[in-house]
C-alpha cells in the first residue's frame, strides 16, 4: 500500500506534511504513563490522526486515550479473565469516533428493532465488510474473537466498575511498592509514573536471572542486557511480592495496602466515570451472574440444539475430549514470551500438529501463526510475493480470482498490494478454462498467483483442476488454495496433489475448533518445499523460514492454546478415521441432495450428478412465483428449529447446505422434512392458499410472545406458525425476537448498550 | 442411505464424485487412532513437559483470574462455544447482547464513541487502525510515526503490512 513507517523518539516525532498518522502506546513499552494531550494536539494541528494502543485495566485508573483526543484506540482485552494460552486466542479491540463509522474494520454489533417494534440486536453496517464489498472492503477480516470478547465482557459485568477499579488500584499499588523498594536499594525505576510495570536498570542482570529461575519467576529482560521489567497483575500474592523483592535484591517491604497508592498518578488519574449501565451493576453475586449468562445462552441456537448446515463453514462436532485440555493450567497459563524450555510440551504438540497437517495437505512446511482464515490468506500471499521477489520478479503482482471466490480472497489480495483480475465461471459453476488461459496469457509477465477454492465454492469437485493449476504454473504464477472446503479432501486427495503451492486451512472448520459464535479461528498455511524458507518469523522467537517474512501475529504460534483441539481431533481419529470422516461428509451431502431433489433445484453438480460435501439450492424462482425471498426461507427454518444454511453466497438468492459428517440420519431426515414442508408452504402461496403478503414465511420467525398474545391477526393459524410439523411438539426452539429490521439500525446507529427505557415501550419504525 | 442415491458402497460414491486423477488410495502416514481415555493420558504427559513459572513479563499478556462462573458457563459450555457467527440475529440475541456489552466496556474505558466486536490480536488491530487512517487521509501523505511500542508490534508485518520497505525499529522509550 506504500506507507512508510518511522520509529521516532518522543522528543522528535518528526511530524510534517508527509505524515498522515501517529501511533502511540499508552502506557508505553517500558510502562510509562504520561498525558498525551499535547502530542495529540500537535499532531491534530498538522492534520495528522492519532492511534493509541492501550490496556483496558490501566484505563480503569488513568485518563482514557479518548479524553486526551485519540482518533482510534486499540488493544487486547486478554487480562479481563481470558487465559494467556501461550499467545491466544484473546479478543483485541478497536474503538474510534463516529466520524469513522463507515470505515471501521470487522464486525460491529448494533441495536435495531424487530417486526414487533421491540429492541433487537444484529450486526450493523455490514456493507463495509468483505463478503459484500470484496476488493473494496475496509478489511479482509471475517472471523474475529467472539467467544473471548464474551468472556472479557462478562468479566466486566461480574466485577462491575468498582471491582475493575479495585483490581487496577491493587495492581498499581504493587508496582508502586516495588518502585519504592528499588529506591530504598538505590535503584531508581526508569519512569516516575507508571501503571502496572516498573523497569529498572540493574547492575548485575545475570544474578537477577539466576535468582528468578530458582524462584520459578519470569521477568522481562531487555535485549540491552541492563533493563529488567516487572509487570504486575491481579494474581500477584504477598509471597510473590516477597519473592520478587528477593530476586531483585531489594530489602523486602510489606505487601502494599491501597491507601494513597495512586498519589504518583496525580494529573492522569480518572474518576470511576465508566460502566454506569445497569448490566455492569446488577450481577455481583455468582447466583446472579450464573443466571444472567444462562439467560443469554438460552436465546441462542447452537449445535446443542440442531444441525447448523452452513455451507463452507463446516459446523462439525467439537468433541468434549478435544476441548478438555485447553482448560488445564499447564497449557492455559503459559506466557507467549516465556523461555521456550518452559513450553516444551506445547511446542512438541505444535511441532507434531504441523507435521500431521503437512502429511494431510501434501506440503513440506506449515505455519500455525495466522489467527484466522483471512489472516492465512494474507500470509500465504505475502509468502508468494516474497518468493517472487527472491527471484527478482517482484513485478509479479497480478492475482487471478474466480468470480465464485469468497470475499476475503480479493480483500486479502488487495491488502498484499496485488491487482485482482477476475475469471468467470461456466454454467456448471466451474472456473472458465478458456477465460483462465486467456487471462494467464495476457498477464503472463506479471502473473503472481491464482486463488482458488477446492472443491469449488459451488460445492463441486472440478474435473479440470489439474489443467487449471498447470496453466497458471506455465505462466510463472503460484497457486494459492483456499482451504475452506478441506473437509471434502482430507484423506482422499490433498492441495499438494492438486498442484497448490500454498493453502490455508481453517482449523475452526475442518479440524474441529468450535466457531465460538464468531471466533476464535486458526488459519495456518501449508506450503510446498520452495516456499518453506519464507514462512513467517517472529522478532522474539526462532520460528519461520530462513528468509522469513515478518510476523503476521503478535504471538509466535498465534492462538497456540486451541491448536490442542485440532491436535486431539487428528490423534483421536487417526488415518482411517480422518478419511472416513471425509467420506461420510460426502455421503451426508449427497443424501441431502437426493432428499431435496424434486423440491428444489440443485444449482451445480459434478459430471456424475453428485455434489461434493455441500450443495447450493436455488431459491430465486420463488421471488416471482410467490413473492418469497431466500431470507424468508432462512427465517422460516427458525420456526422449524434450524439455523439457516449459508444465505446468498456464493450465488445471490440461494442457500448453500453443508451437513458435515457429524450429523445422524435422523437429523438429516428432520432437515429434509423441514425443507420439503417449507417448499409446500411456498406452493400454498403460489396456488393462493396463503396470502402473498401475510403468510408464515414472510412473517417468520414467530415468537412465543406473538403467538400467545390475545390478538392474532394473521390469516394462517397459530399452529401453522409454531408447529408446522409434528416433531416440533418435542423440539421447539423459540426465537427471542421476531424478524430484525436491519436498515432501521443502520439509520439510527446504536452500538453500545441501549438505555433501559428502550425496552419498556415498543418503538415505531 | 446409499441405496437411496443408487450407490453400492461408500467407495463407489467417492469414486463417482472425486475425479480419478486426484483421488489418492494412499493411507495417510499418521499415528493410529487413540481412545479418548488413552488420548487424555497422552496429552497429560505432554502437559507435564510444560513448566509453569510465575509470569511478570507483561508486554500485553498478563496472568488473570478467570472467574469460575464464567469458565463453567461460557468457556466450557457448548451452548456458547458451538454457536455460529450471528448472521441469523433472531436466534443469536444472547451473544449479540454479550458483544454489545463488550463494545460498551471498550467505549467506556477508552473514552471513545464506538467500538467493534473484536479483532484478531493487538498487532492486527494496530495495523487495521493505521490502514483505516491511511485510507481516509485528507492528503497524499505516506508516513506513519510509531512510538513506544512493544517489539512484537514493531516488526510485525501486520503493522508493516503497509511498509513496502521494512523499516528498522529501535527502542525509543
Amino acid at each position: 500500500m506504500g506507507i512508510q513507517i518511522e520509529q521516532r523518539p518522543e522528543s522528535d516525532l518528526g511530524l510534517d506534511g508527509q505524515t498522515f498518522g501517529l501511533f502511540i502506546q499508552y502506557p508505553s513499552d517500558k510502562g510509562r504513563v504520561e498525558p498525551l494531550n499535547e502530542t495529540i494536539a500537535t499532531a491534530h494541528a498538522l492534520d495528522i490522526r492519532v492511534v493509541v494502543a492501550t490496556d483496558l485495566l490501566a484505563c480503569a485508573l488513568v485518563k482514557s486515550p479518548g479524553e486526551m483526543g485519540a482518533d482510534v484506540v486499540v488493544g487486547n482485552s486478554q487480562r479481563f479473565g481470558v487465559p494467556m494460552g501461550y499467545g491466544g486466542p484473546h479478543a483485541a479491540f478497536f474503538a474510534t469516533r463516529l466520524e469513522f463509522k463507515r470505515n471501521v474494520p470487522g464486525r460491529v454489533i448494533g441495536a435495531s428493532i424487530d417486526r414487533m417494534g421491540r429492541v433487537a440486536y444484529r450486526m450493523a453496517l455490514q456493507t463495509r465488510e468483505q463478503h459484500i464489498r470484496r476488493d473494496k472492503a475496509t478489511s479482509n477480516i471475517c472471523t474475529a474473537q467472539s467467544l473471548l470478547a464474551v468472556m472479557a465482557s462478562s468479566y466486566a459485568v461480574y466485577h462491575g466498575p468498582k471491582g475493575l477499579r479495585a483490581i487496577a488500584e491493587r495492581v498499581h499499588a504493587l508496582a508502586v511498592a516495588l518502585a519504592e523498594a528499588g529506591k530504598a536499594a538505590g535503584i531508581l525505576p526508569v519512569h516516575g509514573r507508571f501503571f502496572d510495570t516498573v523497569v529498572f536498570a540493574m547492575e548485575d542482570v545475570g544474578s537477577v536471572i539466576e535468582r528468578a529461575e530458582r524462584k520459578e519467576i519470569n521477568l522481562r529482560y531487555f535485549p540491552d542486557g541492563v533493563h529488567v521489567g516487572i509487570s504486575f497483575h491481579e494474581c500477584t500474592l504477598p509471597q510473590d511480592f516477597t519473592d520478587l523483592c528477593e530476586v531483585l535484591g531489594f530489602q523486602n517491604v510489606p505487601y502494599p495496602t491501597q491507601e494513597n497508592a495512586t498519589a504518583q498518578l496525580d494529573g492522569v488519574l480518572r474518576s470511576v466515570d465508566y460502566l454506569h449501565h445497569p448490566v455492569f451493576n446488577s450481577h455481583r453475586s455468582e447466583t446472579a451472574m450464573m443466571r444472567y449468562l444462562k439467560h443469554l445462552e438460552n436465546k441462542d441456537l447452537s449445535l446443542t440444539h440442531a444441525m447448523i448446515p452452513l455451507g463452507s463453514c463446516t459446523m462439525k462436532l467439537n468433541a468434549a475430549t478435544q476441548l478438555l485440555p485447553i482448560g488445564w493450567a499447564s497449557f492455559a497459563q503459559l506466557h507467549p514470551f516465556c523461555p521456550p524450555a518452559q513450553a516444551a510440551g506445547t511446542r512438541q504438540m505444535i511441532g507434531e500438529l504441523e507435521q500431521y497437517l503437512c502429511e494431510i495437505t501434501g506440503f513440506s512446511g506449515m505455519s500455525l501463526q495466522p489467527n484466522s482464515g483471512a489472516q492465512g490468506e494474507y500470509t500465504g500471499l505475502l509468502v508468494i510475493r516474497a518468493f517472487h521477489a527472491s527471484r527478482g520478479e517482484s513485478h509479479r503482482d497480478v492475482c487471478l480470482i474466480p468470480s465464485s471466490a469468497h470475499g476475503t480472497n480479493p480483500a486479502s489480495a488487495v491488502m498484499c498490494g496485488m491487482k485482482v483480475v477476475v475469471v468467470g465461471c461456466d454454467r456448471h459453476g466451474n472456473i472458465n478454462l478458456d477465460e483462465l488461459k486467456a487471462k494467464a496469457e495476457e498477464h503472463s509477465d506479471r502473473l503472481g498467483a491464482l486463488m482458488i477454492t477446492y472443491p469449488s465454492t459451488h460445492g463441486v469437485f472440478e474435473e479440470h483442476i489439474l489443467e487449471v493449476t498447470e496453466t497458471v504454473h506455465a505462466h510463472g504464477g503460484q497457486i494459492y488454495m483456499d482451504g475452506a472446503n478441506m473437509n471434502a479432501q482430507v484423506g482422499l486427495t490433498s492441495p499438494g496433489r492438486i498442484g497448490a503451492d500454498v493453502c490455508h486451512l481453517n482449523l475452526h472448520k475442518t479440524f474441529a475448533i468450535p466457531h465460538g459464535g464468531g471466533g476464535p479461528g486458526v488459519g495456518p498455511i501449508g506450503v510446498a518445499e520452495h516456499l518453506v524458507p519464507f514462512l513467517p518469523g517472529h522478532p522474539l522467537d526462532a520460528v519461520g523460514g530462513e528468509q522469513a517474512i515478518d510476523a503476521v501475529s503478535g504471538a509466535p504460534f498465534g492462538s497456540a492454546l486451541i491448536h490442542l483441539i485440532s491436535y486431539a481431533y487428528i490423534r483421536l481419529l487417526g488415518p482411517t478415521g480422518l478419511r472416513r470422516s471425509t467420506e461420510v461428509a460426502i455421503l451426508n451431502a449427497n443424501y441431502l441432495r437426493t432428499g431435496l431433489t424434486g423440491h428444489y433445484d440443485i444449482l451445480y453438480k459434478g459430471n456424475s450428478g453428485n455434489v461434493a460435501h455441500e450443495m447450493i439450492i436455488d431459491c430465486r424462482p420463488f421471488k416471482a412465483s410467490a413473492g418469497i425471498e431466500v431470507t424468508d426461507i432462512a427465517k422460516r427454518l427458525i420456526d422449524y428449529g434450524f439455523h439457516a444454511p449459508t444465505v446468498s453466497w456464493p450465488v445471490a438468492g440461494t442457500l448453500m447446505i453443508e451437513p458435515t459428517e457429524s450429523e445422524s440420519l435422523d437429523e438429516l431426515d428432520r432437515f429434509i422434512e423441514a425443507m420439503v414442508s417449507i417448499r409446500a408452504e411456498i406452493a400454498d402461496i403460489e396456488e393462493g392458499r396463503f396470502e402473498r403478503e401475510d403468510n408464515p414465511l414472510r412473517m417468520a420467525p414467530h415468537t412465543a410472545a406473538e403467538l400467545t398474545a390475545t390478538e392474532w391477526n394473521h390469516p394462517y393459524s397459530r399452529e401453522v406458525a409454531a408447529y408446522p410439523v409434528p416433531v416440533m411438539r418435542e423440539r421447539k426452539f423459540w426465537p427471542a425476537v421476531a424478524r430484525v429490521d436491519n436498515a432501521h439500525g443502520d439509520r439510527n446507529l446504536v452500538c453500545t448498550c441501549p438505555s433501559v427505557e428502550l425496552y419498556t415501550e415498543p418503538l415505531t419504525a | 442411505m446409499l441405496s437411496v442415491m443408487g450407490h453400492a458402497s461408500v467407495d463407489d460414491l467417492v469414486r463417482s464424485t472425486v475425479p480419478e486423477a486426484i483421488l489418492s488410495s494412499d493411507r495417510l502416514q499418521l499415528p493410529e487412532a487413540m481412545s479418548e481415555s488413552a488420548y487424555l493420558d497422552h496429552i497429560d504427559a505432554i502437559a507435564a513437559e510444560n513448566k509453569l513459572f510465575r509470569n511478570y513479563i507483561g508486554m500485553g499478556y498478563h496472568s488473570t483470574e478467570v472467574p469460575s462462573v464464567i469458565r463453567r458457563n461460557v468457556l466450557e459450555n457448548p451452548g456458547w462455544y458451538t454457536a455460529y457467527t450471528p448472521y441469523q440475529a433472531e436466534i443469536a440475541q444472547g451473544r449479540l447482547e454479550a458483544l454489545m456489552n463488550f463494545q460498551t466496556v471498550v467505549c467506556d474505558l477508552t473514552g471513545m464513541e464506538m467500538a467493534n466486536a473484536s479483532l484478531l490480536d493487538e498487532a492486527t488491530a494496530a495495523a487495521e487502525a493505521m490502514t483505516m487512517l491511511f485510507n481516509s487521509r485528507s492528503r497524499k501523505a505516506v508516513k506513519a510515526g510509531v512510538n513506544r511500542l512493544w517489539p512484537q508490534m514493531r516488526s510485525s508485518s501486520d503493522l508493516g503490512r503497509f511498509a513496502e520497505s521494512s523499516a528498522s525499529f529501535g527502542h525509543t522509550d
